[in-house]
């Protein structure tokens, strides 16, 4: 063959055509540029309708993920309240001693340890894709300029939704109001209020712009008067938060539901707030109460997989845990989470088979409630650890089999020693959630579900925060009652009303769903700026907000873990600090910022290093100095 | 860069700290912090000053300000090999019979030894876990943290030497004589057998094949295969 070959072609043309090949090929410069024929940049697909919404989705996505993993961020929010506290006692990690555990330069988004930075970073992001859609607007055609307001609110209320959330935990922070185009490394922090007046007026636009006609799942015109009323609360702008409340609950397009509707309407056994809270009513056309929440299903997988919520293993003690487990009197073991069939109990699928990461403090789980005809509370609902029965089949024959779990003995010895991890209590009604991948796995552990951003009740305590700033307390209990009526507690009288039982209803109606840091925060920060008194006659200054605040002194005096020295099995002992009103902002970032410089906060390595924040946002919507 | 006098005396690239990367050192530095010992009985007044008890690693804070910080950080030596060496050669003997050898080594990188810290130790009661010494009051070891020990979780580590020499390769083959040949009627006949991937010899690491290590996931197992080969070629 090859001596074919060079016969043919003499080996002297061979070496030509190579030398040419290098001589006399070549290009201009021109050649070298890249020309993709088909790509997804954002000067391709950002041009119309289709393209902004698919921007916007990207937004719309990353709201849902603050509930979705092993250890979900909304957790690490809860923690850093009254609410509950970390339960994890087989490692060392978790975020139980907050003086030592969040530092600026700790690892705070893992499932081990904290979510903290996962705030920081997700945000940032969501306001990155938000600033491309608004950046952009003009540049992309649309039918109607109706169209292209409502995407521009949209857009605009992403931004403002983390730039709030970001403000409130993180306390001054770098702006970016603008798409940016190459690195950043001269940016420097502005005023946190500075940033919250943007927000003011970003969203008084915004509302004005969202169309009443989106889908579920979008942003609604409600969603955009809500989150208005709690920028303005955080402002101090107390009339202005009703009056933007008020946008919504006048509509006439929301209603709190008080019959039963959705999925499980037909059984008898269950009431309204169990509707409300089913994953599929979430988001069900006759749910009148939501303003936002968003879609995840198990259907939509293929788009995301393995999302799931795992709610159930982050929210239900470790009634399964093998070590230090829960005994029968006469010490054997009592639960099984085996897979069982009726009559033996399921517990796992039933309930599903929690790993005790949240622990509810006693407050939560006794203290603040106050009317036993509370549905949010009834049994059905709300479960009790004593509500369990000992299920494990090995039992049978034993006069404990299927009697109720117990905590002591008959001689008052301890039945369960790690009472943070496999002892408590929770809202099964809120928590749980279907996982039709996994109806037989050993571990049933919570799949993809919708989850409340906001909805009208929020709202009602929204006003009734703002009733109260203004020394309103009839109007603040009339919109107070409208939430407790609704799930059946008995009405509270304007006298009982102040901003412990607001908090306390917020507690009761919206465990599970709100960022409870956010919202202590603000509430404390109020506190400083207007100088009112709290329930004990303390006042608290912004300039020592880190010192002396409300946030640490509700969480000490409502709670039962940072407050007395309590210490998890793993050796770590519950504390937290003032100065945690503020989350740390992380080193690596303040690092990368290598020309400018992003302030830490008070309590922190490095605060010493700060300068003066900025107290405006430059025209060109970088934080930047020049 | 300014002289005492406030004057520009030259100028220098900022270093990229968020990277690790700093003007006059190799883009491979380490930079972290030092760990120096693991916290005795003793010093358990001490430990309790960085939230820490005995057992748990001893960091160094160089400034002595209860944080561990960029402060403290130092340069610790380096993620690749500062040389590498091969050594390969082949033997005939006996006239027959042949043999070779391929050693190899990598020289002077380090790696971060998670696993001495006993972070997250598995749930002993119920599963197994590596047997990798650890810290106890009667084991006052300064090189292995105690069981689920507190790191800070700032990523400060036990670095470790990840230097070896590696006997890549051994092979021995045997020709068979004519004689021999003749008999079965075969024109020629060779046999061999090699081991690939024989040992090695690494000083300072005890986790795994040092060179399969990945930085990425310094904690996950990373061993190799070893492969025998018997070879018979013939030629009719």
């Amino acid at each position: 063959m090859f001596h074919l070959f060079r016969n043919y072609i003499p080996m002297k043309k061979i070496y030509m055509i190579l030398v040419s090949c290098f001589m006399l090929s070549g290009c201009n410069e021109s050649w070298l540029t890249p020309d993709p024929l088909s790509f997804y940049s954002p000067g391709n697909t950002l041009i119309d309708k289709e393209g902004m919404l698919s921007a916007l989705t990207s937004c719309d996505r990353l709201l849902r993920e603050e509930f979705i993993g092993q250890h979900c961020p909304l957790l690490t929010a809860m923690i850093f309240s009254e609410l509950c506290v970390l339960g994890t006692t087989d490692i060392s990690g978790p975020a139980q001693n907050m003086n030592e555990k969040i530092l600026p330069n700790s690892n705070n988004n893992w499932d081990q340890t904290n979510r903290v930075f996962w705030y920081w970073e997700y945000d940032m992001l969501g306001i990155r894709y938000a600033n491309t859609v608004i950046t952009r607007i003009d540049h992309a055609r649309f039918d109607s300029e109706e169209e292209k307001n409502n995407i521009l609110g949209m857009a605009l209320w992403h931004r403002a939704f983390r730039y709030y959330r970001l403000c409130l935990s993180f306390n001054d922070i770098p702006a970016v109001f603008t798409e940016v185009y190459s690195p950043v490394t001269n940016l420097y922090s502005v005023e946190r209020d500075v940033i919250l007046k943007r927000l003011k007026s970003d969203m008084e636009l915004a509302a004005g712009y969202v169309s009443e006609q989106n889908y579920r799942g979008q942003i609604s015109k409600g969603a955009c008067y809500h989150l208005l009323a709690k920028i303005c609360l955080a402002l101090g702008n107390f009339d202005d938060a009703i009056k933007a409340a008020e946008a919504v609950i006048n509509s006439g397009q929301y209603a709190l539901m008080t019959s039963r509707f959705g999925v499980d309407a037909n059984d008898e056994t269950k009431n309204v707030l169990w509707d409300i809270h089913r994953p599929l009513n979430k988001n069900h056309p006759d749910n009148k109460e939501v303003l936002l929440a968003t879609i995840d299903r198990y259907e939509y997988q293929i788009a995301k997989p393995s999302s799931l919520s795992l709610f159930m293993r982050n929210f239900v003690p470790f009634w399964a845990n093998t070590t230090n487990r829960i005994q029968t009197p006469d010490g054997q073991p009592g639960m099984s989470d085996k897979r069982l069939t009726p009559p033996e109990l399921d517990y796992n699928g039933i309930y599903g088979r929690g790993i005790g990461r949240c622990r509810l403090t006693w407050y939560t789980s006794n203290e603040v409630w106050d009317d036993p005809n509370d549905l949010r509370h009834a049994p059905g609902n709300w479960m009790r650890m004593e509500d369990l029965l000992y299920n494990n089949p090995d039992l049978k024959g034993s006069p404990y089999y299927h009697q109720p779990v117990r905590l002591w003995g008959d001689n008052h010895q301890l039945l369960c020693i790690d009472t943070l991890r496999n002892w408590g209590e929770w809202g099964h009604y809120k928590v749980y959630m279907e996982d039709p991948d996994n109806v037989t796995a050993t571990q049933y552990n919570g799949g993809q579900a919708d989850m409340y951003i906001m909805r009208l009740a929020e709202t009602y305590l929204l006003r009734a925060e703002a009733y109260l700033w203004k020394d309103d307390p009839a109007a603040a209990a009339k919109d107070i009652n409208a939430v407790r009526m609704r799930a059946g507690a008995a009405p509270l009288a304007s006298a009982e009303v102040n901003m412990e039982t607001l908090l306390d209803e917020r507690t009761r109606e919206l465990l599970y769903e709100e960022n409870r840091k956010v919202e202590l925060t603000r509430i404390a920060l109020i506190y400083a700026k207007t100088g009112k008194p709290d329930y004990r006659g303390r006042t608290y200054l912004t300039e020592t907000i880190s010192k002396e605040n409300y946030f640490y002194n509700r969480i000490m005096e409502r709670g039962n873990f940072y407050n007395k020295g309590v210490k998890a099995l793993n050796g770590a002992e519950f504390k937290i600090s003032p100065y945690h009103i503020w989350w740390p902002i992380p080193q690596n970032d303040i690092d990368g910022n290598s020309s400018g410089r992003i302030n830490q906060n008070e309590g922190y390595t490095g605060f010493e290093l700060n300068i003066k924040p900025l107290s405006e946002i430059p025209a060109s919507g970088i934080s930047t100095k020049d | 860069m300014l002289d005492d006098n406030g004057h520009v005396i030259g100028r220098k690239e900022k270093d990229d700290v968020k990277n690790e990367w700093f003007i006059g050192h190799d883009i491979n530095s380490i930079w972290s912090y030092k760990v120096i010992g693991v916290w005795q009985e003793n010093e358990a007044g001490q430990a309790a000053e960085y939230g820490q008890r005995p057992g748990d690693i001893k960091i160094k804070d160089a400034d002595n300000n209860k944080y561990f910080d960029n402060a403290d950080k130092e340069f610790l030596g380096y993620t690749t090999p500062r040389f590498r060496w091969t050594l390969r050669n082949e033997f005939t003997f006996l006239r027959n019979w042949s043999a070779s050898f391929l050693l190899y080594s990598y020289w002077g990188h380090k790696a971060p030894f998670q696993r001495a810290k006993h972070f997250e130790a598995g749930t002993l009661t119920k599963t197994n876990y590596f047997k990798i010494p650890y810290w106890t009051a009667e084991n006052p070891t300064n090189q292995y943290a105690r069981l689920y020990s507190d790191d800070k979780n700032i990523g400060a580590n036990f670095y470790r030497d990840l230097s070896f020499i590696r006997l890549d390769n051994i092979s021995i083959g045997y020709a068979v004589p004519g004689k021999l040949l003749n008999k079965i009627g075969l024109m020629q006949m060779n046999l061999s057998f090699s081991v690939k991937n024989v040992g090695f010899w690494a000083p300072d690491w005890e986790f795994y094949d040092p060179e399969a290590f990945n930085p990425a996931s310094p904690d996950a197992v990373s061993s190799s295969s070893r492969t025998y080969t018997f070879g018979v070629n013939f030629t009719l």
